[in-house]
């Protein structure tokens, strides 16, 4: 029994001090993963707390103690997938934002092609997997566990997911070549 | 495409993160939901192996930091710090290497705050750092030798030492050092109170979970000297120490076996440092068996084999501390001179362990 079950075992049994201690090892991958989906600080942390109580009030219906950390990113995805869901025309707004900053690009091309900011305009379903197979190093199999669908789907995910992305970073050389003509 | 995967991940873990946010999350979200924890269990310290159980090197040791060092150092240490200032070479190592355990919870009693600053646990020990600030000074007695634990509620009478520092009058560290950990369970849930010498308490209750980095070697030496026939079982390696494991029997009643120690060298001709350890012994049919460890500073992962010296160091005066089982203490009367007089004939054989890798 490693560190992180004898915590885990001590969290589901209601000890709240052993729970403070698991969140505290994997609250800064959470809180980064919430804030790719967000791109804004406050955002992230209103996922990761509304994370932290669900975890909190159900961690006793973990299966699997070694799975505590894939658990808790389970926890996250849904609830960042649910919260993009009730905020979606603030997200619209940031992009429109983001356009206009593009627009005055007098950024060198290497800076301007941020991947996270590619990506934030993937649908969530690519946004979860990249993450999870780029970020995590999950495998195909890890991640349709954590994401309960089969791992055949998780595949196409993660192919049309890239294909979108090379598509997106494409069209940003393409603009910068087009501004550079202007 | 790929390259561009790649620093995705970097990307990522570029983000920064606003740990104070965080924690205050963490602390807020917790403290609403969860239930109010339970009080403290205060029965006195009871060793719960038989009537006749005694446990003896409990003997506690504190050092005051040098006057220069209290002038050097003006500010209250950051979690997660003591051990790699204030530590021995294994602990320092340990939070070198990032192996420690951050705790930073915080109890403040009429102006007197304890905070529980660091711990560390694995198979070759159990170490506590803490920090107290007060009012006003206090000196360096103020918390006597040693907190007293629970260990999942239940009391737990140990062995071992505390080494406290006074970096200003107001403020102090201490690190505790609790030996013969082998009844620890690999997780558990600790009960901590600091006494102070005015009455005050501070208690602290936190989980506790072994680190399972150590490697364990087993030795089943044994050779006779004089009167005690001693066992060397095993020795255990970890980031913070190495520990050697032995049993004693001595057809002579005097707690004889307990003065014993080891000197370790490597390979190299380097003997390492030695910390306090502990034994727990028993009477039975005239003889005394006991059990014990001796704790050493950490090994390089290039040692390959040890030279072990056991030896008898007799105290120039006093003796050890024995609990009976309910908890009562007094202090070991050792017969000197038949002591001396046993302890003049016995010598022991090096040996040498070659650690497998």
């Amino acid at each position: 029994m490693n560190q992180k079950l004898g915590l885990v075992a001590l969290a589901k049994a209601g000890d709240s001090d052993a729970f403070q201690m698991l969140i505290h090892q994997e609250k800064a991958k959470l809180y980064k993963m919430a804030f790719v989906y967000t791109r804004n600080e406050d955002d992230a942390l209103e996922i990761f707390q509304e994370t932290v109580y669900k975890a909190l009030i159900s961690i006793s219906t973990l299966k699997d103690d070694q799975y505590i950390t894939t658990w808790l990113t389970r926890v996250l995805i849904n609830t960042a997938i649910a919260y993009l869901a009730k905020k979606r025309k603030v997200i619209t707004l940031r992009k429109d934002m983001i356009e206009n900053v593009r627009d005055t690009g007098s950024v060198r091309l290497e800076e301007r092609i941020d991947l996270l900011e590619a990506m934030e305009e993937l649908e969530e379903k690519y946004v979860t997997v990249l993450l999870l197979r780029f970020y995590k190093d999950y495998s195909v199999k890890q991640i349709a566990e954590t994401l309960d669908c089969p791992e055949g789907t998780v595949k196409t995910n993660i192919h049309r997911g890239l294909i979108l992305l090379k598509k997106k970073l494409k069209g940003e050389y393409f603009d910068e070549r087009k501004n550079s003509c202007l | 495409m790929r390259e561009k995967i790649h620093a995705y991940k970097e990307q990522v873990d570029r983000i920064p993160v606003p740990t104070e946010k965080l924690d205050a999350i963490i602390a807020q979200t917790v403290q609403q939901a969860a239930p109010k924890r339970k009080g403290l269990n205060k029965r006195k310290l009871v060793y719960s192996t038989g009537a006749a159980v005694v446990a003896l090197g409990v003997l506690f040791s504190s050092a005051a930091v040098s006057p220069a060092m209290a002038n050097l150092v003006s500010k209250v240490p950051l979690i997660g710090s003591i051990f790699a200032t204030y530590g021995d070479s294994g602990l320092k190592q340990a939070s070198e290497k990032g192996l420690t355990t951050a705790i930073g919870e915080s109890q403040d009693v009429d102006g007197h705050a304890i905070t529980v600053n660091e711990v560390y646990y694995d198979g070759t020990r159990f170490t506590i750092g803490y920090t107290l600030e007060t009012k006003q000074a206090v000196g360096e007695h103020y918390l006597g030798s040693s907190p007293d634990l629970t260990v999942n509620g239940k009391a737990f009478g140990y062995a071992g030492s505390s080494k406290h520092t006074q970096i200003t009058p107001t403020l102090a560290t201490g690190i505790v050092d609790i030996d013969a950990i082998n009844g620890l369970p690999e997780a558990f849930k600790l009960g901590l109170s600091f006494h102070g010498e005015d009455g005050k308490q501070w208690s602290f209750s936190l989980p506790i979970s072994s680190r399972t980095d150590t490697k364990r070697i087993p030795i089943h030496h044994q050779q006779q000297a004089g009167v005690i026939d001693l066992t060397v079982s095993d020795i255990t390696m970890g980031p913070a120490g190495l520990v050697v494991g032995f049993q004693a029997i001595s057809e002579e009643i005097g707690y004889l076996s307990s003065y014993l120690e080891f000197k370790v060298v490597d390979e190299k001709g380097n003997e390492l440092g030695a910390y306090s350890g502990g034994s727990q012994g028993k009477k039975s049919d005239g003889k005394e068996y006991l059990s014990g460890t001796r704790r050493f500073d950490p090994v390089t992962t290039d040692v390959k084999e040890l030279t072990i010296t056991p030896y008898l160091s007799l105290p120039a005066q006093g003796g050890g501390v024995e609990i009976d089982d309910q908890g009562g203490e007094s202090v070991v009367k050792p017969a000197m001179e038949t002591m001396k007089k046993l302890g003049k004939d016995i010598e022991f054989k090096t040996f040498t362990v070659t650690l497998k890798k």
